[in-house]
């Protein structure tokens, strides 16, 4: 059974910033999606020409036939340390969904995604690695009908943390709580999120947030 | 448009045998009430039974000589005219609360003593106050000023002829001069008196309202004599200029708050957020919820809002989903006495008294999109609406949605044209 793959992202910028420090692209083909997801480190200008390059750095690799993982080993190996030569180390997240439903990710320096198959978050087996003090994880398993991939940056999870305990496990009851088995679509998640990520900031964020959604349905 | 205010003057240190003769007035006062309230159960029932127009000169009529000359039993000769107007206000609200609702009680004036001689032992006498009438220098109660001293005294007629005080002491060094037109001179020896004389202590605000009153004695209208933990006190009605009221230019939702104080948000007319904050609960029980009022009384005097409180004191509105250990907030009792307080604080500052409406599941709704559900409540202190995604702290939630409910019945109002401009004023709206 071939599955179609739903994408839906959104972003908040730092209030008072004009450019957003996350990028996301998208790239469908017949064989399915990929995904980049890049959270420049800080905010603003300087936040989006970082992850403008590591966004096009991994698009430059997979477009000349790497790997999910491959990609994002490279991208770890040649990122020096924090701090060393006034490098600032950004996040990316790059996510390939065939249209069988064999979901491959590999991630730098950014939060787990949520995965929700029928509205139910599930754990997905991660393999974590360090590379210097950049957290890397890779990830590969199977997408059904209904599957949705939920990633978001660190500017979402920090989203009114000190005032009401804006947490994963909060994000994963909330999403378990307003899931419709009708009409609950990548747009409608993406817009929930996002929404309460904003409010929880009082529409003033004092991060840049970004949420984007995947979600695998099966083709009639 | 005239307005009058009540001044709690103390009744600084009587001695002795003035408590006990204040403590007897209170009790022959509250006596002779009762028995007119007794005598004339079955008039009032059957007025408030029908449909008949009530009016005070009726009620005033329905106490006939005799019943008045029986009066003289209990001593209260000095209080007769304020008994009948007593009774006649009694008597008229209970009418017009027993056609409202027949569930109304007959009014009791309540005493836990039997004998005066017995009243000065007990600290919480719980027996009517005693009503004055008229400020006047030979009858009633007057307020007399040393100018010597600067001091405020009290004159209280409070015995009849047959007991009269002898052997009292004379003027001494004081030389007072009565609160009245013309500022007489006030003289007495030691001759046999119906009145006692008693010093008055106050704070700064109410000497500010004295001192008008040395300027304008006329100021002065009727008093009430009241014991209240075994301190005595006198209630002057003074009249005062009504505040100029302000326009309202924000709201300003009150809720109660988890950790025992209030959390407001003040919304503009636009319904965006100017500000929210929460006010903790004061350190001291005693006068919590005078402190709790002076600190929203000083947002109100930045933004001017129209205040929004919850109705029924915050009944089932959800705060708190279960028993939390160490968390208490604000009892329905208490934040009903908060919004009482409000409610004549407010207008002294010009502004209009709180609008009270529905809590019914105030902290599951959604300010936003009105969602009501339990769900929205992921945890004991965060909402996020299933919704439309709105997310806070419950408590803004709730303050926000009492905004939210006022402009949607404003706007409800407005649609149905019924929305009229002076009846609108008068309920604290204003356009």
């Amino acid at each position: 059974m071939k599955l179609k793959i739903d994408s839906f992202s959104s972003s908040l910028n730092k209030a008072g910033e004009e450019v957003c420090g996350n990028i996301i692209e998208i790239a469908k083909d017949e064989t399915g999606l990929t995904a980049i997801f890049s959270d420049g480190e800080g905010d603003g200008t300087g936040a989006s020409i970082t992850s403008s390059f590591v966004t096009r750095m991994a698009a430059f690799l997979l477009k000349n036939g790497e790997g999910v993982n491959s990609v994002i080993r490279t991208i770890a190996d040649t990122y020096s340390e924090t701090g060393d030569g006034g490098n600032l180390v950004p996040g990316i997240t790059v996510v390939r969904v065939t249209a069988e439903g064999n979901v491959s990710l590999a991630s730098m320096n950014m939060p787990k995604p949520i995965v929700l198959k029928r509205g139910k978050p599930v754990d997905i087996d991660l393999q974590k690695t360090k590379n210097g003090s950049k957290q890397v994880y890779f990830s590969d398993f199977s997408a059904k009908n209904g599957t949705m991939i939920i990633l978001f940056n660190e500017g979402f999870l920090l989203a009114g943390k000190k005032n009401v305990g804006w947490d994963e496990t909060i994000i994963k009851k909330y999403l378990q709580i307003s899931y419709k088995p009708v009409n609950f679509n990548v747009q409608k998640i993406t817009k929930l999120l996002i929404t309460a990520a904003g409010s929880l900031e009082l529409n003033s964020p004092n991060h840049d947030i970004s949420v984007l959604s995947l979600q695998t349905i099966s083709q009639r | 448009m005239i307005a009058y205010k009540t001044l709690m003057l103390k009744i600084y240190k009587p001695t002795k045998s003035k408590r006990e003769l204040m403590n007897s007035a209170i009790i022959r006062y509250s006596w002779a009430l009762q028995f007119l309230l007794d005598r004339y159960r079955k008039n009032i029932l059957t007025i408030a039974s029908s449909e008949q127009q009530v009016k005070r000169s009726m009620l005033l009529k329905l106490i006939d000589k005799d019943d008045l000359k029986k009066l003289n039993e209990f001593d209260v000769e000095p209080f007769k005219d304020s008994l009948k107007m007593e009774f006649a206000a009694m008597a008229a609200n209970f009418i017009a609360q027993r056609r409202r609702s027949p569930a109304v009680r007959y009014p009791e004036v309540a005493l836990n003593v039997l004998d005066p001689q017995d009243a000065a032992t007990i600290s919480d006498l719980r027996a009517h106050p005693v009503y004055f009438g008229r400020y006047a220098i030979n009858r009633d109660y007057c307020l007399m000023y040393d100018r010597s001293t600067g001091r405020f005294y009290a004159k209280l007629y409070l015995l009849n002829a047959k007991n009269k005080l002898i052997g009292g002491k004379d003027q001494g060094r004081l030389q007072l001069q009565y609160i009245f037109d013309g500022m007489p001179n006030v003289t007495w020896g030691i001759e046999a008196k119906r009145f006692i004389i008693v010093p008055l202590a106050f704070g700064r605000h109410q000497l500010q309202d004295m001192n008008r009153l040395l300027e304008n004695p006329a100021l002065a209208h009727t008093a009430r004599l009241k014991k209240i933990k075994g301190e005595y006190y006198l209630l002057v009605n003074i009249e005062c200029d009504a505040p100029q009221k302000e326009k309202t230019v924000t709201t300003l939702g009150i809720v109660r708050s988890a950790s025992g104080g209030l959390h407001y948000t003040v919304c503009d007319k636009s319904e965006n957020v100017i500000d929210s904050g929460t006010i903790k609960k004061p350190a001291t029980e005693c006068q919590k919820l005078y402190l709790l009022a002076k600190s929203i009384l000083k947002v109100c005097r930045r933004y001017h809002p129209q205040v929004v409180v919850e109705g029924s004191g915050g009944k089932n509105d959800k705060l708190l989903l279960t028993k939390i250990p160490g968390v208490k907030p604000l009892t329905t009792t208490e934040y009903m006495r908060f919004v009482k307080i409000l409610s004549y604080k407010l207008p002294i500052e010009g502004l209009p008294p709180p609008i009270e409406l529905s809590a019914n599941r105030l902290f599951n709704s959604c300010p936003v999109c009105s969602l009501t559900s339990q769900k929205n409540r992921i945890t004991p202190r965060l909402f996020i609406c299933i919704e439309c995604g709105h997310a806070s702290a419950v408590e803004s939630v709730g303050s926000l949605s009492l905004i939210h409910k006022l402009q949607k019945y404003r706007s409800n109002l407005k649609y149905q044209g019924k929305y009229i401009a002076k009846n609108s004023q008068d309920n604290g709206f204003q356009q």
